[in-house]
C-alpha cells in the first residue's frame, strides 16, 4: 500500500493545478513500478520514454485505470489533448468514480480556451467530494469569462476548505486587482506571499501592488531579487523601474525601463511563438523554435519541456536531441549531456556538431584523450574541419 | 455622484444662507439614457464598407475603417463622411468610390452628395479621415489615409479639390491609419500627423491560423511597425516633412490612434498615440514644436505588468475632480482597456481597473473610443465600438465574439464608470463588429449623438434621446491661432465645479468628431461662467451663459453669437 500510495502522489503533484487523490485502487506491484519509473521520466519531460513506461505497466496491471490516468497526464504535458482526453476516458470506464480525472479534463479544457466545458468537468469532479484545487480551478475558469463573482465564491469556497490554500488567495488578489481593488489585492496577495514566501510569482504580485498604491519604495528590495532570480521577467523591471524613478532615483530606474524593453522584446517573440505551438501542435520546429526562444532568455526548464515536446513527434531529429545536450550542459548536467550526446553518436555517428560539442564537454571536464578521440573522429570524416583543428590544437599546447 | 450631485450639498448651503439658488440637482439614472438607431431613417442604411476580402485573409481586411461629421457646406449642421475600404486592384474587377458624402438635411436625415461635391472619382483602399480648416479660410477640410497614398482635400465652397500633389502630402506610399490635425508650434496653422501601421504588402503577407488548417486574418507582431509622419503646414497650402526634426523618431510604428493633450497645462499641445502591440507614446511639446517621447517614464506606455497592449482608439479628458487630464486607450480582447490620469510631474498613474472599465472591458476589442456627456450631466462619459479582428474566433476562444456590443460608460463624475449596455440594452446592445467611431450632435437638439463604422458591413447611427438634462454648445473661432481654434480649452463653471472640454481634432479610431464643444448643465439653466484659453495664450471670460443653445464665439470679441 505504501507503494500505491506514493505513486499516487507523484501522479497528482507535478503540477498545483493537478488534484490530490486518494484512488485506492490495486495494481500489480510491478505496473507499479513501471509508472513511478514513468512518472519520473515525465518530471523530466521524457514524454516517449514515459509513455513507453506506461505501456510496460499496461502489461502488468491488472487495474488499468492507474495507467490510464497517467497516459493522460502525459499527453497532457505534450499539449496532445485529443489523446488525453481518451487516455481520461478509458479511466473512467474502467473505475467511474477516479479522482482527479474530471479536474484535468477540466484542466486541457481551460488550456484550449474553451472555460465553459471546463466548469462543466470541474462541477463533475466536485461531485466526487469537495476539494480545492476544482474548487480553485472552478473560479479561474469563470475568471476567463468574465463572470467575477462567481469566480470569487469558488475562490473563497477553496479557502474555506484550506484557509492555507495560497493559490487560492492568489488567484482572489488577481481578481480584485482586475476590479481596482487594490487594498483587497494587497490583502490577499499578502496572505499567499505570507504563507509562502519562496514563491516568486506571490512575492512579484504583492510587489506590483505596492508600487499601484505609490508605495513603491517598499516594493524595491522584493522586485530586485526577482529581477536577480527571473533576469527574463519583464514585468519585475518594468515595476522596479517605475518603483525607483517615482522615489526620485531617476537614472537608476531608467536602466532598469531599459532593461525592460529588451526583455519584454523577447518576450514578445516567445509569445508568438507560443502561439504557434497552439496552431501548429504536430509541428516539432514551432516547439524547438518556442525552446531556442525560452533557452535564450534563461529559461532553461520550460526550454526543455519544449525541446522534448518536439523530439517527442520527432525522435530522429539530431538537431533537435543535439540542442537539448546542449541545454543540460547550460544547466550543469554534464553528465546528461554526455549522455545524450553519446546518445546521437551512436545513431548517427556522422555529426560532426555532436562530435565536437561532446568533445568540449570531455575538455572543460579535462578528460583530454576522450575529448581528442572526439574530435579526431571529425578530422577522419573531414580533414579540414577547421574548428576540430583549433580544438586539437589548443589540446596540444595544454 | 457626479458634479451636479456634489452641487446639490452646495446648494444647500445657499438655500440656507441666500435662498435664491436656481441651480437643480441633475437626476442621472440609467432610465433616462436611451439611444435610438436611425441608421434606415437618416438615409445611411445603403452604405456598406467593404474590405475587399477574396479569400487571401491578407492582414488590411480586418482592420475597417473609419468615418465622420463634416460641415462641408457651412450650414452648421454635421454632414457625415464615410471611408467604404476598397477592392484589391489584382483580385476585384469592379472599384469603388473610397469615400461616401452624406449632406444633412436638416431633418434628420441625409442624402448622398459624394459625386456633386468632386469625390466619386477616388478609388483607393481607405482607412481614416480627420477634418480641420487647414488653410484658415473658414471651411472644412479633410485628409484621408489609405493603403497607399493619402489623400487631402480642400474644401472650395461645398465641393473638393484632391491638393494631394500640391501639398507634399502624397509623397509616401505607407498604410496610414489614424491621422490628427493640430497646431504644434502654435503658428496658427494646423500641422498634422499621420499614424503609420506595418510594413504591409502582399508580396509579404504572411500565413497566420488560429486552427493549423485555415488561414486567418494575422496579428501585428509579425510585421515590423513603420514610423508614424509628421507635417509642418507651410501657411501657403503646403506641407514639410518635419518627422525627424520636430523629435517624432525613432518610433514602434503600428500607430492606431493619436489624441492631443496639454497634461502639464503650459498651453502647449502634445499628443498621446496608442500603438498597437507596441508601447503607446506621450510626446510631450518642448514649448517650440519639437517634441520628447516620454511614455514609458510617464507610466502610460504600457499595463502595470509592463506589457504593451493592442492600442487602437484613443481620447483624453478630464473626467474627474482632479482637473488633471485622463488618457483612454481601447485595446485587444483580454486586455483591459487603458485608463492613466495625469498626477503630477511627467507621471501618470494607471487608473484602468480603479475605473471600473478595466474589468467590464476585458472581453471586447476596442477600436473606435470617446469622450463625450451622453446624458449631459455635466462629465464626460465614454463610449467604445466593439469588434474582433478574427471571423469564427468563438469556435477558439470561449467567452470572445466577433461581433460585439458598444461599451457605454457612464461616469459618476469622480472618474469612476459603469458600463450601462446591459443594463439599457436597446440599440447599443446590438452585436456589430465595431471599427470607427464618432459623435456629433446631427440633430441639433443638444445632445450628442454617435457614428459607427461596421468591418464588412454598413454605418450606424445612433441618436441620443436624453432630453432631460439642460446644454450649451460653443463653437470657437480664433484669429491668432488656426481659424477653427485647434487647442483651445473651454472651462464652463457651475457652481463652482468645472468642466474642461478641448476643441480638437484625431482622437477615436480613424475617425473625426464635431469640434463643437457641448456642455451638460443637467437641470441647471445657465453656465455661470464660461473661461476660454486660446491657443495664442490669452484668455477670454463670460458670465450666465443661458443653456439651451449652440452659440458662436470669436477671439477677442468679448461677445457671444447666438446660432
Amino acid at each position: 500500500m505504501k507503494y500505491l500510495i506514493l505513486l499516487i502522489f507523484s501522479l497528482y503533484c507535478c503540477s498545483s493545478n493537478e488534484k490530490q487523490t486518494e484512488n485506492e485502487t490495486w495494481v500489480n506491484p510491478k505496473a507499479n513500478r513501471y509508472l513511478l519509473q514513468g512518472s519520473d521520466l515525465l518530471k523530466q519531460h521524457n514524454f516517449t520514454q514515459a509513455l513507453a513506461f506506461a505501456d510496460s505497466a499496461d502489461k502488468y496491471a491488472t487495474q488499468k485505470a492507474d495507467v490510464h490516468f497517467f497516459k493522460g497526464r502525459v499527453y497532457s504535458e505534450l499539449g496532445r489533448f485529443a489523446e488525453a482526453e481518451q487516455a481520461y476516458k478509458n479511466t473512467l470506464e474502467d473505475m467511474p468514480s477516479y479522482n482527479g480525472v474530471w479536474n484535468n479534463l477540466g484542466n486541457n479544457a481551460y488550456r484550449q480556451q474553451n472555460f465553459s466545458l471546463a466548469i462543466d468537468f470541474y462541477k463533475k469532479e466536485l461531485t466526487l467530494g469537495r476539494a480545492t484545487i476544482p474548487l480553485r480551478a472552478l473560479g479561474r475558469a469563470f475568471v476567463e469569462l468574465g463572470q467575477t463573482d462567481s469566480a470569487r465564491s469558488y475562490f473563497e469556497k477553496a479557502i474555506e476548505l484550506d484557509d492555507k490554500y495560497t493559490a487560492a488567495y492568489f488567484n482572489l488578489a488577481q481578481l480584485e486587482e482586475d476590479e481596482g481593488n487594490l487594498k483587497k489585492a494587497l490583502k490577499y496577495s499578502s496572505r499567499a506571499y505570507g504563507i509562502e514566501p519562496e514563491n516568486l510569482e506571490y512575492r512579484y504580485v504583492y510587489s506590483t501592488l505596492l508600487v499601484q498604491l505609490n508605495r513603491g519604495s517598499e516594493a524595491i528590495y522584493n522586485l530586485k531579487e526577482i529581477v536577480k532570480q527571473w533576469p527574463w521577467h519583464h514585468g519585475a523591471h518594468y515595476n522596479l523601474g517605475r518603483a525607483l524613478i517615482k522615489t526620485g532615483h531617476q537614472v537608476d530606474g531608467e536602466k532598469y525601463l531599459e532593461q525592460a524593453e529588451q526583455v519584454r522584446a523577447a518576450q514578445a517573440k516567445i509569445d508568438h511563438l507560443e502561439n504557434t505551438v497552439r496552431a501548429l501542435p504536430d509541428d516539432p520546429y514551432s516547439y524547438a523554435a518556442l525552446a531556442f526562444a525560452l533557452r535564450k532568455v534563461g529559461r532553461y526548464n520550460d526550454a526543455m519541456h519544449s525541446y522534448k515536446v518536439a523530439l517527442y513527434l520527432d525522435q530522429d531529429n539530431f538537431d533537435i536531441w543535439n540542442n537539448v545536450a546542449n541545454l543540460y550542459l547550460l544547466q550543469g548536467d554534464t553528465v546528461t549531456a554526455l549522455a545524450t550526446y553519446n546518445y546521437i553518436i551512436t545513431r548517427n555517428s556522422a555529426l560532426t556538431d555532436v562530435w565536437l560539442n561532446m568533445g568540449v564537454v570531455y575538455a572543460l571536464s579535462n578528460q583530454k584523450e576522450k575529448a581528442r578521440n572526439a574530435w579526431e573522429r571529425i578530422l577522419a570524416a573531414e580533414p579540414n574541419n577547421a574548428s576540430a583543428q583549433k580544438f586539437i590544437r589548443k589540446l596540444n599546447n595544454n | 455622484m457626479n458634479l451636479f450631485n456634489i452641487g446639490k450639498i452646495i446648494i444647500i448651503g445657499y438655500v440656507i444662507f441666500i435662498s435664491c439658488d436656481k441651480i437643480k440637482p441633475v437626476v442621472s439614472s440609467t432610465n433616462q439614457i436611451s439611444f435610438t438607431e436611425v441608421t434606415k431613417y437618416a438615409g445611411l442604411s445603403d452604405f456598406r464598407h467593404i474590405t475587399g476580402a477574396a479569400g487571401d485573409k491578407w492582414f488590411p481586411e480586418s482592420m475597417g475603417s473609419g468615418g465622420g461629421f463634416i460641415d462641408y457646406n457651412g450650414d452648421s449642421w454635421p454632414d457625415i463622411l464615410l471611408v467604404s475600404g476598397g477592392v484589391w486592384p489584382e483580385k476585384n474587377k469592379s472599384v469603388i468610390p473610397a469615400l461616401y458624402l452624406y449632406r444633412n438635411n436638416r431633418d434628420g436625415t441625409f442624402m448622398d452628395v459624394t459625386a456633386s461635391t468632386g469625390l466619386a472619382d477616388l478609388h483607393t483602399y481607405g482607412f481614416g479621415i480627420t477634418v480641420a480648416d487647414y488653410d484658415n479660410d473658414d471651411d472644412q477640410d479633410f485628409f484621408f489615409t489609405t493603403i497607399w497614398q493619402n489623400h487631402l482635400f480642400r474644401n472650395d465652397g461645398g465641393s473638393f479639390v484632391d491638393v494631394t500633389a500640391k501639398s507634399g502630402l502624397g509623397k509616401d506610399s505607407l498604410w496610414s491609419t489614424s491621422a490628427i490635425f493640430f497646431d504644434a508650434d502654435l503658428d496658427g496653422w494646423a500641422d498634422i500627423y499621420v499614424g503609420s501601421y506595418v510594413d504591409w504588402s502582399p508580396e509579404n503577407d504572411i500565413w497566420c491560423t488560429l486552427d493549423g488548417i485555415t488561414k486567418n486574418y494575422c496579428t501585428p507582431e509579425l510585421f515590423n511597425g513603420v514610423p508614424s509622419r509628421f507635417y509642418h503646414n507651410n501657411g501657403n497650402g503646403t506641407f514639410t516633412d518635419q518627422t525627424e526634426q520636430a523629435g517624432f523618431l525613432p518610433a514602434p510604428g503600428k500607430m492606431l490612434g493619436a489624441a492631443e493633450l496639454d497634461f502639464n497645462n503650459d498651453g502647449w499641445p502634445d499628443l498621446a498615440v496608442a500603438s498597437d502591440t507596441q508601447r503607446d507614446l506621450l510626446y510631450v511639446n518642448n514649448g517650440n514644436g519639437t517634441f520628447d517621447e516620454i511614455g514609458a517614464i510617464s507610466g502610460m506606455a504600457y499595463d502595470e505588468n509592463g506589457r504593451a497592449k493592442a492600442g487602437m482608439g484613443i481620447d483624453v479628458g478630464v473626467v474627474d475632480g482632479s482637473k488633471k487630464e485622463t488618457i483612454f486607450v481601447g485595446n485587444f480582447s483580454k486586455e483591459m482597456i487603458s485608463v492613466f490620469r495625469h498626477q503630477s510631474d511627467v507621471f501618470f498613474e494607471d487608473r484602468s481597473a480603479l475605473s471600473k472599465i478595466g474589468r467590464p472591458s476585458l472581453m471586447t476589442l476596442t477600436f473606435g473610443l470617446f469622450l463625450f456627456d451622453a446624458e449631459l450631466d455635466g462629465d464626460l462619459d465614454l463610449f467604445t465600438a466593439n469588434g474582433h479582428v478574427q471571423i469564427g474566433i468563438e469556435q477558439t476562444q470561449d467567452g470572445i465574439y466577433y461581433r460585439e456590443p458598444s461599451h457605454l460608460f457612464l461616469n459618476d463624475g469622480s472618474g469612476h464608470f459603469t458600463d450601462i449596455v446591459p443594463i439599457i440594452g436597446g440599440a447599443l446592445s446590438k452585436t456589430i463588429v465595431g471599427r470607427g467611431a464618432a459623435y456629433a450632435d446631427y440633430d441639433k437638439n443638444g445632445t450628442v449623438d454617435i457614428l459607427v463604422t461596421e468591418n464588412g458591413g454598413p454605418a450606424h447611427l445612433y441618436r441620443n434621446d436624453n432630453h432631460l438634462n439642460n446644454f450649451l454648445r460653443i463653437n470657437v473661432k480664433s484669429i491668432n491661432g488656426t481659424r477653427d481654434g485647434l487647442g483651445t480649452k473651454l472651462v464652463g463653471i457651475i457652481n463652482n465645479m468645472s468642466m474642461e472640454r478641448r476643441v480638437k481634432t484625431g482622437s477615436s479610431f480613424m475617425s473625426h468628431s464635431e469640434t463643437t464643444v457641448t456642455f451638460g448643465l443637467g437641470n441647471a439653466e445657465k453656465l455661470d461662467s464660461l473661461y476660454i484659453y486660446w491657443p495664442d495664450g490669452t484668455k477670454e471670460i463670460f458670465h450666465n451663459i443661458n443653456g439651451g443653445q449652440e452659440i458662436n464665439i470669436m477671439e477677442g470679441q468679448g461677445r457671444l453669437a447666438v446660432q
